[in-house]
């Protein structure tokens, strides 16, 4: 297996561990900071991140934006923890740029063709 | 968010290409990052290894930048720019890169306040280390906090390989996102080698009476105290500021949202979505705001993201390194140091 497919399969299989009780939300720097946007939330993101890796969703600016405008605070995994699950979600979200920034490492030109 | 693609690439591209060309994130090449220890007789051998990763030492470049980034993003996703402006850098070269950092000459001051302080407190507590000077290289944060996990590597590796070279046993780094890099997302790089990382607080705290007996009196006389997310959350140092601080004579005040549960103060999403940090980081200056004048930080990323709020809201955001320099610099005399040569 690849070192790309197995890090998505790392990355399918923590996601299935969420259980949507979306508590993470409201503890979100960001998702305060925008004052309610849900995909700036550490649950949307992953949310993002799981419809990326199954082609649900094509990567696009405001996905990019959500993504790579996590803060890797780790506060979301207060409230996880303490609800009694422990997803590593500021981990997964931080995979989930692994799995994505090589492909941005390459001439603005191809970039912005690709758009 | 129109072409976030487009400059999330640029950031990455630029960084790969700059780490690649000249071993810095940012460019810059040259004395800059040791502008701070001049005056400073600052050993080159020993058992430890001072690092300061250069994270103070961006801040006068970084705050400047994200102005200009904050200002022209529109303009910045534009392809023929983006080109003109990496072309022109590279021309320029350092010292169009010194003249954009002398702008934002207050936040340098405080920087280099902060490195010389944290250098006297660790002589204070006779822990002095020894200094790469110009060899030292820079961490690999910004590339492991973007997801080039693969290069953050490779430089965590080149930094371990250096300090075991050198003869190093033990790293003293002055910020607590090099110490994550080094001990909790790349520790193999060090540990194979034999060597160790601690955050200087760790060093510090235990010998906080000697703080105590050294210390002169300061102008403050509280502070409140901003967990970096860093410190808190994966290096779990929450205690250990807070002895330090009181062992400099100040009462402690804590915000709502404080230790494990701190709020973030934005930093990290600066270089590229400047409006969602800066909302980010009002929050959190006006949580602070509300218990005390007076705000206490560990990280030089905090540093930067909380001091915009300080006319607006009243209030002076202080590095520990810099109640470190004004409370044992002045008194760290040349005795002193070699005193801690031998601690």
């Amino acid at each position: 297996m690849s070192k790309g497919a197995e890090l998505k399969r790392e990355l399918l299989a923590e996601l299935a561990k969420c259980r949507a009780c979306r508590f993470c939300v409201d503890v979100c720097p960001t998702y305060q900071a925008s004052q309610g946007v849900e995909p700036l939330s550490s649950f949307g993101r992953l949310q993002i991140i799981r419809h990326l890796l199954t082609g649900v969703l094509q990567l696009d600016d405001a996905l990019s934006y959500a993504l790579y405008s996590c803060l890797q605070c780790r506060r979301c995994e207060n409230v996880c923890q303490s609800k009694g699950q422990a997803l590593e979600i500021c981990r997964t979200i931080h995979q989930g740029r692994v799995y994505l920034s090589p492909s941005y490492v390459k001439g603005v030109e191809e970039v912005e063709g690709d758009a | 968010m129109p072409r976030t693609r487009l400059i999330v690439s640029q950031a990455l591209t630029t960084l790969e290409r700059n780490l690649r060309r000249d071993g810095d994130p940012l460019g810059f090449r040259g004395n800059y990052w040791i502008d701070w220890s001049q005056g400073l007789d600052l050993p080159s051998q020993g058992p430890r290894c001072l690092y300061t990763g250069r994270m103070y030492q961006m801040l006068p470049y970084v705050a400047q930048t994200s102005k200009l980034v904050a200002r022209y993003q529109s303009w910045l996703a534009c392809p023929g720019l983006a080109k003109l402006l990496e072309l022109g850098g590279r021309l320029a070269g350092e010292a169009t890169l010194r003249r954009l950092a002398r702008a934002a000459g207050e936040i340098e001051q405080r920087a280099r306040d902060s490195l010389r302080g944290i250098w006297a407190g660790l002589c204070a507590v006779g822990a002095q280390p020894a200094f790469l000077q110009q060899q030292e290289p820079y961490s690999g944060v910004l590339l492991y906090d973007l997801g080039m996990e693969d290069a953050a590597r490779g430089q965590a590796d080149k930094l371990g390989a250096l300090f075991s070279s050198q003869g190093f046993s033990e790293v003293i780094a002055v910020d607590p996102h090099s110490v994550h890099l080094l001990r909790g997302a790349f520790p193999e790089a060090l540990r194979r080698r034999g060597v160790s990382i601690r955050h200087y607080l760790e060093l510090l705290a235990p010998a906080r009476e000697r703080i105590a007996q050294r210390r002169r009196l300061l102008p403050i006389q509280e502070v409140v105290v901003h967990d970096s997310c860093v410190m808190a959350r994966e290096l779990g140092l929450m205690d250990q500021v807070r002895q330090v601080a009181q062992a400099l004579g100040l009462a402690v005040k804590e915000p709502a949202d404080t230790r494990e549960n701190t709020a973030c103060c934005g930093g990290p999403i600066e270089y590229a979505f400047g409006e969602l940090s800066q909302q980010v980081s009002r929050l959190r200056a006006q949580e602070l705001a509300r218990v005390s004048e007076q705000v206490l930080v560990t990280c030089p990323i905090c540093l930067l993201n909380l001091s915009p709020y300080e006319s607006e809201l009243g209030i002076r955001v202080w590095d520990l390194g810099e109640l470190l320099h004004r409370a044992l610099g002045a008194e760290l005399k040349p005795d002193d140091q070699r005193q801690g040569n031998h601690g």
